[in-house]
């Protein structure tokens, strides 16, 4: 599982492709940062994350995750790597890490944010770090998200434009959930909130049933992902 | 080494492996022989558990694929049909990256650079898979499955689209690597399998046809009741003659020379021999019998043979 996930890590990094997500990354926050933080003179650091959450994840995730399964299959590399003495579940989890890890990397930016506004002004601390939890599980989520998509074809483009129209239908159920009548409807609705659900560590509340919600959610796709692998070899 | 049990594998109503069982011993090179479709490469897969079988046993070593495929894995180097390569690494790179998959305990660099050696790619070793030939590409899948010193090595098609040096390199290399490991190897080439194997495997259609040594496949199946003798007389005088001869099943003129001057493949019903009563009989006609010799088979004849016959048993079922 290590092997697989410093390779897909490094590969990030091989190809320009790592560079020019970070440099979206950081641009785009740089930029919410500026106009929201500096020329407003506010410490209050959660515009830039809910920007993140709201628009750049869109984009960053399908982008990096899209590769993940869909190239092994498409250069036939799966071979080699359900032919070695690797579990199935452990080629998932290094994949899932890899992409987790540079999620994370990229996240980090915020706490030059947030040393910028120390420096200024006096940020809520437990603000600071809700909202990057709260950032930190949401992308998580849709990396698994991501990567199940990733592996149900061969084509890069498929579970990237895949993997975007779930992510924005996410949102858009999560937004209705409220307005709907429909008992059933609306706790469906309400179960796939993964932004909605992260309102709570926006205001520095630590709820433990959140973050089991998020790992629930990861652990399912990451499950789902394994059967899809270990059902190419039974069918 | 590798013990295969009523192997069967259906993609959904289509069998494309259909019972069939084996065994290579250790230190064994076994051939698998078979057209284009016969099953071999899913045979092959099932082996290195890429895929499931239907239903059947596999077992490594004495692990069982299934019940404990990392143990059985660990024992296995695999070259499939197309080298699964990542095309954005070095040599290196990759190498070291399969490494580290096969949790190799064998000092890194020290293996690394002996399995480079083997299959000459030293001078390549920082290069991007990518720009690499196809030959290189193919040394580079040989590498991987070398990493580990495995005891078992499953090469499907090795020399597939190589120049006849670099398969020549190949063979060689596989001769090789043969002392103190057990290889499967597959091909639909005949000559390959005939120089490299000790054992062949010929399937089609799913199904094993003939299970043997090479020598053994070729004297089992050539014929002793078959010869060819070239005989001086009016062609079609000869052979009316000839096929009235007690004893003779079928004859055939094979090819005219000169003159009156004639091969003609004659073939006896089993334990007669004709080919005294022949001789007495041209001398009676006065057709000279100028040479007379056992028909042997190639094993191309003798591949042919066993395909043809499993696919026309196959019509009939």
């Amino acid at each position: 599982m290590f092997a697989i996930f410093k390779r897909e890590l490094k590969n990030y990094f091989i190809s320009p492709i790592g560079y020019v997500l970070l440099a979206i990354f950081f641009a785009f926050t740089g930029i919410i940062f500026f106009i929201n933080n500096i020329l407003s003179n506010t410490s209050e650091i959660a515009g830039v994350f809910n920007a993140i959450m709201s628009t750049l994840l869109m984009i960053f995730v399908p982008i990096l995750t899209m590769k993940l399964m869909s190239d092994e299959k498409r250069q036939k590399t799966d071979q080699l790597l359900l032919t070695s003495p690797v579990s199935p579940t452990g080629i998932v989890l290094g994949k899932f890490f890899s992409a987790f890890a540079f999620y994370a990397i990229a996240l980090c930016i915020t706490v030059i944010y947030g040393l910028i506004l120390s420096v200024y002004g006096e940020p809520s601390f437990s603000s600071f770090v809700g909202n990057f939890v709260a950032t930190l599980f949401v992308g998580g989520a849709l990396i698994s998200i991501g990567l199940f998509l990733s592996s149900l074809t061969e084509s890069q483009m498929i579970a990237g434009i895949s993997t975007f129209a779930v992510i924005l239908a996410v949102s858009i159920l999560g937004n209705i959930g409220s307005s709907l009548t429909n008992p059933v409807f609306a706790a469906i609705a309400n179960f796939f909130a993964i932004f909605q659900r992260a309102n709570e560590f926006l205001y520095g509340v630590f709820n433990v049933s959140t973050i089991i919600y998020y790992i629930s959610i990861v652990a399912i796709f990451i499950f789902l992902t394994v059967r899809v692998l270990e059902k190419k070899r039974w069918s | 080494m590798i013990e295969v049990r009523n192997l069967s594998k259906r993609y959904g109503t289509n069998l494309a492996v259909d019972n069939i069982s084996f065994d290579v011993a250790e230190g064994e090179i076994l051939g698998f022989l078979g057209p284009n479709g016969a099953g071999k490469s899913t045979t092959m897969n099932i082996l290195t558990g890429y895929l499931s079988a239907s239903e059947g046993v596999c077992k490594i070593d004495g692990i069982d694929i299934l019940e404990n495929p990392l143990e059985a894995k660990k024992k296995i180097g695999y070259l499939p049909e197309q080298p699964p390569l990542y095309l954005d690494m070095t040599v290196t790179e990759y190498l070291n990256f399969v490494y580290d998959l096969k949790r190799c305990k064998l000092p890194r660099e020290k293996h690394l650079a002996e399995v480079m050696r083997l299959v000459r790619i030293e001078d390549h070793a920082k290069r991007l898979i990518k720009n690499l030939s196809k030959g290189y590409r193919q040394r580079v899948g040989f590498a991987q499955a070398l990493v580990g010193n495995p005891k078992v090595l499953v090469l499907d098609e090795p020399t597939v689209g190589l120049d006849p040096k670099q398969i020549i390199e190949i063979r060689n290399l596989i001769q090789s690597l043969g002392k103190g490991r057990t290889i499967i190897l597959s091909s639909h080439i005949l000559p390959e399998v005939q120089a490299i194997c000790e054992k062949i495997v010929v399937i089609s259609k799913g199904r094993i046809v003939a299970n043997d040594t090479p020598h053994h496949l070729a004297t089992q199946l050539a014929n002793e009741s078959k010869f060819i003798a070239r005989i001086c007389g009016p062609a079609s005088d000869v052979l009316r003659a000839v096929k009235e001869l007690d004893g003779v099943l079928f004859a055939e003129l094979q090819n005219q020379m000169e003159g009156e001057t004639a091969d003609y493949l004659i073939e006896s019903q089993p334990g007669i021999d004709v080919r005294k009563p022949l001789f007495y009989l041209l001398a009676q006609r006065s057709w000279p019998l100028i040479g007379l010799k056992n028909y042997d088979m190639s094993l191309e004849d003798i591949f042919m043979e066993l395909v043809d016959h499993s696919s026309g048993e196959g019509e009939k079922a």
